[in-house]
């Protein structure tokens, strides 16, 4: 037997430094206790599912009652969900994995916000922090919910998840930071895209989305001028 | 909420012939799995006694083949070591539950994730875990290799599916 070997019926504790697997293990995340009715994730936060009826239902309410408000309306609800969404996410994971979120390598944020986004049912994100040094963030989101409940449209329709990025990474970054979605597969993109940075540089964003401009172009000329 | 009860031939019997009772075909279905269970338990052991030693002897071939992963990762070999000792956690889990689902969904998809974005290249994953499966097939016998084997391939393929980066860092 090599010192490497275990002698048999010893048990091989792991390292304290061995990393945990996924929080959110689809057979261990959720947990439905019948007899009360709730439903709880791993950590105890109780969890609701919602219908796209529901998801649905929103949308029009939203849109009978504000008119033309209603992006703006979606987007602030977003904003603030998005903030109590990643206060949430900060404290679950650094629970879990034992330290503070901030000290996660990059690779380890963007695998578990990944799955949060994608485990919630909002679409599979991803991260694209190339641009980071000029202060945008691009996220990618494949079957982004609204995009696929709506159909089709000529505007991009996930306002709500743009607003709940925004919150999400203002909280994180301690910023105030905006997004808007410039891509959307509503619109007959392969994906939907959603460009973040300060709030005063992506004012005249939703202009530009609105008359047509593509998103690399968007991106170009959000890149050339300094962060 | 879902998923949990997907797990493990016996939850997928319940759950496939709810309402039923039990053909002769899924009764033998599952006592073959009950009788394998006492390999699968040998195979586990013997894998974990010798885990650090299929791990370091994997790393020691990885090594030779990417002399230059730790300028662009700190403590990258260290860190590697760690994840690849838990894929073969979780690949002894899937065996004995005889799923491969298992190791998929509690650790697969957000750890290639991750991999991606370390700008890994999918041929360096591929080579890990390939290095894995010759090591435990050098470390293990036999039947123990044949139970694990299906899992560590269904590794390869699932941990390497993953895009070119467009600036690699091996």
């Amino acid at each position: 037997m090599t010192t490497a070997e275990v002698a048999p019926g010893a048990r091989v504790v792991p390292e304290q430094s061995l990393m945990r697997g996924n929080f959110f293990a689809e057979s261990t995340y959720l947990k439905t206790d019948i007899a009360k009715g709730t439903t709880r994730n791993r950590a105890g936060t109780r969890i609701v599912c919602l219908t796209a009826d529901f998801l649905h239902g929103l949308r029009r309410a939203v849109g009978d009652e504000c008119g033309p408000a209603a992006e703006l309306v979606f987007k602030s609800c977003g904003k603030k969900w998005g903030a109590l969404f990643a206060k949430r996410f900060e404290q679950e994971m650094s629970e879990f994995y034992g330290k503070p979120l901030q000290d996660f390598m990059l690779a380890l944020f963007q695998a578990c916000l990944t799955e949060l986004f994608s485990h919630h049912g909002w679409g599979k994100p991803n991260l694209d922090l190339s641009r980071h040094d000029r202060g945008l963030i691009v996220v990618e989101v494949k079957d982004a919910i609204y995009a696929e409940l709506v159909g089709q449209s000529d505007q991009p329709v996930d306002t709500l998840l743009a607003g709940i990025f925004a919150g999400f990474f203002s909280y994180l970054s301690g910023q105030d930071l905006d997004c808007v979605q410039t891509t959307c597969k509503a619109c007959g993109a392969d994906a939907s895209r959603f460009v973040l940075a300060l709030a005063a540089r992506l004012a005249p964003v939703p202009a530009w989305v609105q008359n047509g401009k593509g998103h690399e172009e968007i991106l170009g000329q959000l890149a050339a001028v300094p962060a | 909420m879902f998923a949990r009860s997907m797990y493990s031939r016996l939850m997928k019997t319940v759950n496939r012939t709810d309402n039923l009772y039990l053909t002769p075909e899924e009764q033998n279905e599952l006592l073959d799995y009950a009788r394998s269970l006492p390999r699968r338990f040998e195979a586990a052991r013997l894998i974990e006694a010798r885990e650090q030693t299929i791990v370091a002897q994997c790393y020691e071939r990885l090594r030779d083949l990417y002399p230059q992963f730790e300028h662009y990762h700190k403590d990258g070999w260290d860190k590697g070591y760690r994840d690849t000792q838990l894929v073969l956690r979780y690949n002894v889990q899937a065996m004995l539950m005889d799923d491969p689902d298992i190791a998929v969904d509690k650790l697969f998809g957000w750890l290639r994730t991750l991999l991606a974005g370390l700008d890994l290249t999918p041929q360096l994953v591929r080579d890990t875990f390939t290095c894995l499966r010759d090591a435990c097939a050098a470390q293990l016998p036999a039947e123990a290799q044949a139970l694990l084997e299906p899992h560590l391939n269904r590794t390869i393929e699932v941990l390497a599916d993953f895009p070119e980066p467009a600036l690699a860092a091996v």
